[in-house]
């Protein structure tokens, strides 16, 4: 008989689900998908509705179910640090409080409340032991370093674990306050940007940067031959509040914090004015010393867990740009980073752990999917048409799809691809994109400002053709594995730089994601039928959705998103529509 | 259309903000979020319904309170850029997640689904025309600039045409034979009375709530700190512990 393990993570930040059948995970979705709500936190509902459905199960088929992380060791943190900094955390005190005592305290009572579900299939996984075992149980590294960096766990922010023989055990942590995530995520605030969503901006400005502000940044965190890092917390007030990350004496040491919204490049793309100069400097500084700190962790890491292999995961591990500069001279041969590192992966971690922990103890060697969310079929989407009184061009073969939509790109169309199944975690991966060439820096600005209405100095990614990739990037073999999630960044060779001027940052990278034909063969061959007709093998890709708004999961939201937008053209199944009609 | 209720919104997101332009601004986010919300709920019910003829009309619903929340959205932030604004501190996109939860009373599962199709219908006419009255309102509010009241105006007209739309539908049914209208009207009013009590009654608890934890707080902490250990580890390792 099949068995079946459902992970959840919710009550923080991204919620999602997760269902493994027999040591795979076969489907997986994070909330706001469903609800449209950005980021969601809060339970689940929807998605576990919908594993279960798709999958044709009931509640009690599932043998346990797995929260990613242990809420009470999280709770006495909260109270610890409440005791700790008396009288300043009064007011995050009582928020946390609400918080917790409205529901995040009753995780379980909840579970088997909403989902009629005994109490005594129930677990809960360490929260840095649900990132490890996201990464480690998903692939078929037997015997890998792994290494877990994010804002803050139940107490962890750092862990490195050895993954050995399909067994997972820490081997060194750094505990709260200290966090080189929450380092990040306050900076990302004094940058104007919101946390958990603005990271990667930061990333971006740091291109336009210099080193002026590293000794003002060193006071804040620096690396320390015992400890890996010091921080130095006096600059920090998210130990005790909620809503403020920073403290007067950080804006003292760097000056005014930048307003959310400011000009930072001008229409020629250089820097507006000085301040946005010192804010470019913020980040550099910003971003190299997180660099330096992943390089001095991964080092210590190799020491104490010598392997060829290394799996990354936990929120940091979403800035590509230190996943190329940390790890390009490290010792490790192979740097593995997935679809997942963030905490929506938690539920994917915690079940795959339950898995291979409490139900089976064998080795199981696999390459996990990514597509592991909603499809549906042409005849759905051609009855919502109808439905929608929307004009469509229907195409009988795939043949037809494929070209029609590679000769539009070719004419500098920016389409709209909505095929196959959802992708799971922050990338789109070629079934909820919006597309463009990549050679042309007009499309992208117009992706920028009239589409997507980013901020001018946030570059695009691109999808690239495996087999023709170095023509264009210097592909470093470290990171086979991790560019199909676009989880690294690439530097232009310069063999072909007029190819890429839509999608290469100021600093000459671009965040590939190197598409084989195995893993998304309709994608691959878009690409293919583009590269025959223009001799460029790469798109401009980014996800299928407007500004603060999640991925687009069904044909409604396809829609509703292509017709609010500035696309040209939006291919969906087999369909193709338009605009204004 | 809007199952929030329109007294409870006035709440500073950021304590730090207390200038006129950044309240103002603050109410205007306010008022994104909860059309932001109000598009969820249409396009939900775009999603979700199984009387064909409607989806259309919901989407396109949902588009136009897509665009009064972008509209929204747009003017806080012109009204911010000029103002000069010292406080970053930048809430994280999680918390903005919960306020659209808030101030739309959006729970587990979409409004469509808790109703059926002749009450949401009534839901939606009765809604949009709360909407109507109170952006009126506020366009003839003197406090907001000219700009200002040029959105709520636009926007009251706008959901003036959701009114119509909802009671043409209505009206279609009533010609068709469909019983029950009036019956699902009253059942929305004390519907939608009740989620306008539970708003306004929410903000009572809540400051109840903070003050019984701020009691708790000078009472129980300053104790335990006292015999506070700062190096204190848990480790368990039983996986049907929450600890
Ligand atoms: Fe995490
Ligand atoms: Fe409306
Ligand atoms: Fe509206």
């Amino acid at each position: 008989m099949n068995k079946y393990v459902l992970g959840i993570s919710c009550y923080f930040h991204d919620s999602s689900v997760s269902l493994v059948k027999n040591g795979k995970i076969i489907s997986a979705v994070q909330e706001e998908r469903f609800t449209g709500i950005k980021g969601d936190s809060s339970f689940p509902s929807r998605s576990i509705e919908w594993c279960l459905n798709i999958n044709n199960l009931k509640i009690s088929d599932i043998s346990y179910i797995v929260f990613y992380e242990k809420p009470l060791k999280k709770f006495l943190r909260i109270l610890n640090s409440s005791i700790e900094y008396f009288p300043k955390s009064r007011s995050f005190f009582i928020s946390q409080m609400k918080r917790w005592l409205s529901e995040k305290i009753w995780t379980k009572t909840n579970i088997v409340k909403k989902l009629k579900f005994s109490s005594e299939k129930i677990l809960f996984c360490q929260h840095h032991l649900s990132h490890a075992s996201s990464i480690y149980y998903s692939n078929n590294l037997r015997h890998s370093c792994i290494m877990v960096n994010d804002g803050i766990g139940e107490d962890q922010s750092f862990s490195i674990w050895s993954g050995e023989k399909n067994k997972i055990k820490l081997l060194d942590e750094i505990l709260f306050p200290q966090s080189l995530g929450l380092f990040y995520s306050t900076m990302t605030s004094f940058l104007g940007h919101q946390i958990n969503e603005g990271e990667n901006k930061v990333m971006s400005m740091s291109a336009y940067g210099n080193n002026s502000f590293d000794n003002e940044l060193n006071k804040v965190i620096s690396i320390s031959d015992k400890k890996i890092f010091n921080q130095n917390m006096d600059y920090f007030e998210y130990q005790f509040s909620l809503y403020n990350n920073f403290s007067n004496k950080l804006s003292n040491l760097l000056g005014e914090p930048r307003m959310p919204n400011s000009k930072f490049l001008n229409e020629d793309f250089v820097l507006s004015n000085d301040k946005s100069e010192k804010y470019a400097n913020i980040a550099y500084s910003t971003q190299k010393i997180t660099e330096d700190i992943i390089e001095r962790q991964s080092n210590h890491a190799y020491e104490i867990f010598p392997s060829d292999n290394i799996c990354l995961s936990g929120g940091v591990h979403l800035n590509c740009k230190a996943n190329n500069e940390s790890f390009k001279n490290s010792k490790f041969k192979n740097v593995y980073i997935n679809f997942c590192p963030s905490d929506s992966g938690g539920s994917i971690g915690a079940s795959l752990w339950a898995w291979n922990n409490v139900i089976e103890k064998n080795e199981n060697i696999l390459n996990q999917d990514v597509y592991l969310g909603p499809s549906f079929d042409n005849d759905f989407i051609e009855e919502t048409l109808k439905d929608l009184k929307i004009n469509y061009t229907k195409f009988n073969t795939t043949k037809e799809l494929l070209s029609d939509a590679a000769n539009y790109l070719l004419k500098n169309k920016i389409i709209c691809w909505f095929q196959g199944k959802l992708e799971f975690g922050k990338r789109a991966l070629g079934n909820r994109s919006i597309l463009a060439r990549p050679d042309n820096k007009k499309l992208s600005q117009k992706i920028n400002n009239e589409i997507k209405n980013r901020e001018s100095f946030q570059p695009f990614a691109s999808s690239v053709l495996f087999e023709k990739a170095e023509e264009f990037f210097e592909i470093d073999s470290k990171f086979k594995n991790s560019y199909k999630y676009m989880s690294v960044i690439a530097y232009d060779n310069k063999k072909n730089t007029n190819k890429l001027s839509g999608v290469l940052h100021v600093d000459n990278t671009c965040r590939i994601q190197l598409v084989e034909e195995t893993d998304n063969s309709l994608y691959y061959n878009l690409i293919k039928n583009f590269f025959d007709l223009s001799n460029i093998p790469l798109l401009l890709n980014t996800s299928l959705n407007l500004k603060g708004e999640p991925i687009v999961d069904n044909p409604i939201k396809a829609i509703s998103t292509f017709l609010r937008s500035n696309c040209d053209l939006m291919y969906i199944g087999n369909f193709k529509i338009y605009q204004n009609d | 259309m809007t199952s929030f209720n329109f007294k409870s919104i006035f709440k500073k997101i950021n304590k730090k903000n207390n200038s006129l332009n950044n309240q103002e601004s603050d109410f205007l986010n306010n008022f994104g979020l909860a059309e932001f919300g109000s598009a969820l709920d249409m396009l939900a019910a775009a999603e979700l319904t199984t009387t064909n003829k409607l989806k259309k009309g919901y989407l396109n619903h949902a588009i136009d309170e897509f665009r009064h929340a972008q509209l929204f959205f747009n003017h806080a932030k012109n009204l911010i850029n000029n103002f000069n604004n010292n406080s970053a501190n930048v809430s994280g996109v999680a918390e903005i997640g919960e306020r659209i939860r808030y101030l739309n009373f959006i729970g587990e599962k979409p409004i469509y689904s808790e109703l059926n199709e002749l009450d949401f219908i009534n839901f939606v006419m009765i809604s949009e025309a709360a909407a109507e009255k109170y952006f009126t309102k506020l366009s003839n509010n003197k406090n907001f600039n000219s700009e200002t009241r040029a959105l709520f105006s636009l926007i009251a007209k706008e959901e003036g045409h959701h009114v119509l739309y909802a009671k043409k539908e209505l009206e279609k049914r009533r010609k068709n034979g469909v019983k029950g209208i009036y019956k699902s009207y009253l059942y929305i009013k004390w519907f939608r009375f009740k989620t306008d009590l539970l708003s306004n009654t929410r903000k009572i608890w809540t400051k109840i709530g903070d003050l019984i934890l701020a009691l708790i707080f000078f009472i129980f902490i300053p104790i335990n700190k006292l015999f506070f250990k700062k190096n204190y580890k848990f480790n368990t390792y039983d996986p049907r512990s929450m600890i």
